[in-house]
């Protein structure tokens, strides 16, 4: 049986690795065709800043089971830490994005903390009051954000390389993706990301288990709001301007949308999410005013089609195709003959058995 | 080894547990006995530190286990499973059973990130040590299975090898075949048996069936209305009055 189920093991692991391949091959050569296109290439490099700002959010509210509709407010930290730095730093391309992370990830652990305690619909009110607060706070704090006029970034440059075609921005912008989501998958297969979910699914099973529930909360929150700054950093340089009207609740919500759509608990399907939900904004937005009503609608439509999102469509049809084994075939105990174990519980009176069940 | 002295815990005006003193001995399967609402339960919850008594003392050598909070009971080796097991759903048997591993590692997330040498090496140990529990109890087979998706047997089975790749020196089974097949009721009573020598671990067996709980144990505590009512081997306790009248008094 060993060999059996360790064939298995890996199989389940290439389908996997197949699959971010793939993924991974289609954005590093979309430039090549569609390369030429400014507008084009312009909501390809949003839709990566984004699935980032995704799966970021995904770990809280997939991941860590942790509501969370304040997301904008991390990208907005992240988004001014890099005008800041932009302007008054100065720092090299990788130390100003780690910073922009380091600040986000502080703020997340400081949202985070009582988060230990709280459940539901407290969260839900305090990363809605985040989410609302930040803008504001932007707008009054003129000395560092620039107020209402905001922070503009003129150049984006490393080293010797500067970002100034379309396709670079986009290159730029899916290098560090890439990087971050790799490391937020290695989270995931490691024993932290074990913790967290193990966190979501029983409390009780985790605190048995060793798992500090309420650290772990707020580690979810430092990690998501991280990679969420990150995420704004690059956003401050695909915008090349950042101002408080950037941030609004709308866009907070448009990300909790498209970690659903995409599926929760699903880093694949959180890209797949942002990248349709971009689209969907993108073709809605000619049909002025209504943009929001046909994201919500086609929300809902995926929803009704797929109701644990769009990551959900390998597994159905998988069934589909009897790739997988039906529930009914499975060996193990069950199986075993109830009198090769007689031995066992000799000596006492069957009439002493009280049918145990008790489920 | 862990030792419970005068310990008392009450709900509102409901005493679930009531100045109970009893000894688990090292190395040997230690039944806890007693019908429906005996407080059996409560007893476990007591000793993995999800209640607190308002009288007594737990110890677990030596050490006071009170002074802990619930998350670092596994680390001085006591590990539990729960009666309507609690399994984490979502995940992979193989990786619930990896989790009964993780208290051991030192990896924090940096290292986790980073894959450092000793969160790497600790993958490794990880899933070596679930295969090796997923063979003793002979479910290799469904080991990339989501758990929650599985039979209720087969959750049964996935929450005590959760606890016992956590390589304990106390297991806490509470009801570990209560809902199962008759034949894996049998099936599981030699498993339990085999765990203490094993395992190098002590075990505490809970049940309200006698049958199971006779035929396993070297120590039975019986339990009824949260008091102890009989303690002694398997024969002793078969010919106990009380403990008869108090299994009579369930069934009628
Ligand atoms: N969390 C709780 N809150 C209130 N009462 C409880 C709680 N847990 C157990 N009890 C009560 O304590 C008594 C013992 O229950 P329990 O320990 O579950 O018994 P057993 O496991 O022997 O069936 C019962 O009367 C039960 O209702
Ligand atoms: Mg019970």
């Amino acid at each position: 049986m060993m060999p059996n189920s360790v064939s298995r093991l890996r199989k389940g692991h290439m389908a996997r690795r197949g699959g971010l391949a793939v993924g991974f091959l289609a954005f590093a050569l979309a430039p090549v065709f569609v390369g030429s296109n400014v507008t084009t290439m312009g909501i390809l490099t949003e839709a990566v800043i984004y699935a980032l700002v995704v799966v970021s959010l995904n770990l809280l509210v997939g991941f860590a089971g942790l509501v969370s509709i304040g997301q904008a407010g991390f990208l907005a930290v992240g988004a001014y830490a890099a005008g800041y730095s932009a302007n008054h730093l100065h720092l090299a391309l990788p130390l100003e994005l780690l910073l922009s992370g380091i600040l986000a990830g502080l703020v997340g652990f400081i949202l985070g903390l009582p988060s230990g305690r709280l459940r539901g619909h407290y969260l839900v009110i305090i990363t809605l009051g985040f989410g609302l607060a930040v803008p504001q706070i932007a707008l009054e704090a003129t000395d560092i954000t620039n107020g209402f006029t905001g922070l503009s970034i003129s150049n984006t440059q490393f080293g010797p390389i500067v970002m100034n075609s379309p396709r670079a921005m986009y290159y730029f912008a899916f290098v560090v993706v890439a990087i971050s989501m790799m490391l937020i998958l290695l989270v995931l297969a490691s024993k932290s990301g074990r913790a967290i979910m193990a966190v979501r699914d029983s409390e009780a099973a985790a605190l048995a288990m060793g798992i500090p529930v309420a650290r772990t909360k707020v580690i979810v929150f430092t990690l998501s709001a991280f990679f969420c700054g990150i995420a704004g950093d690059l956003f401050a340089h695909f915008e090349g301007l950042v101002t408080p009207a950037d941030f609004t609740l709308a866009l907070s919500l448009f990300f909790l949308a498209a970690v659903i759509v995409g599926g929760l608990g699903s880093v694949g399907g959180s890209i797949v999410g942002a990248l349709v939900l971009v689209y969907v904004q993108t073709r809605s937005a000619s049909v002025g005013g209504y943009s929001e009503f046909i994201i919500g609608a086609a929300v809902v439509v995926v929803l009704m089609l797929f109701p644990e999102g769009l990551a959900s469509i390998p597994a159905l049809l998988g069934r589909k195709l009897h790739l997988t084994r039906g529930v009914g075939e499975l060996p193990g105990p069950d199986a075993a003959e109830p009198g090769e174990v007689s031995s066992v519980i000799a000596g006492a009176d069957p009439g002493d058995h009280q049918g145990g069940v008790n489920a | 080894m862990l030792e419970l002295d005068g310990v008392s815990l009450s709900f509102g005006g409901v005493r679930a547990v009531n100045n109970l003193s009893f000894e688990i001995p090292d190395g040997q399967i230690t039944a806890l006995i007693g019908p429906n609402g005996a407080g059996k339960t409560s007893i476990l919850n007591v000793i993995s530190r999800f209640y607190t008594p308002q009288h007594g003392r737990v110890t677990f050598d030596g050490k006071d286990l009170l002074q802990l909070p619930p998350s670092e009971i596994i680390d001085v080796g006591i590990a539990r499973s729960f009666q309507n097991v609690a399994l984490f759903k979502e995940l992979s048997v193989v990786d619930n059973l990896k989790i009964g591993t993780d208290h051991r590692s030192s990896a924090g997330l940096f290292s986790n990130m980073f894959r450092l040498p000793r969160a790497v090496k600790h993958e490794r140990d990880a899933r070596r040590e679930a295969e090796e529990v997923l063979e003793f109890l002979d479910i290799e087979a469904i080991a990339e299975r989501r758990s929650g998706t599985l039979s209720y047997g087969h959750q049964k089975l996935v929450d005590l090898g959760r606890a016992l790749v956590s390589r304990p020196k106390l297991l806490l089974l509470d009801e570990p075949a209560a809902g199962t097949s008759e034949g894996l009721k049998a099936w599981l009573a030699t498993k339990i048996k085999e765990i203490p020598e094993r395992f190098g671990c002590a075990v505490l067996l809970i049940d309200h069936d006698m049958l199971l709980v006779l035929g396993v144990s070297q120590k039975v505590v019986v339990v009824d209305f949260g008091s102890k009512i009989a303690q002694g081997t398997p024969d002793e306790i078969r010919q106990d009055r009380r403990v008869i009248a108090a299994y009579l008094g369930e069934e009628s």
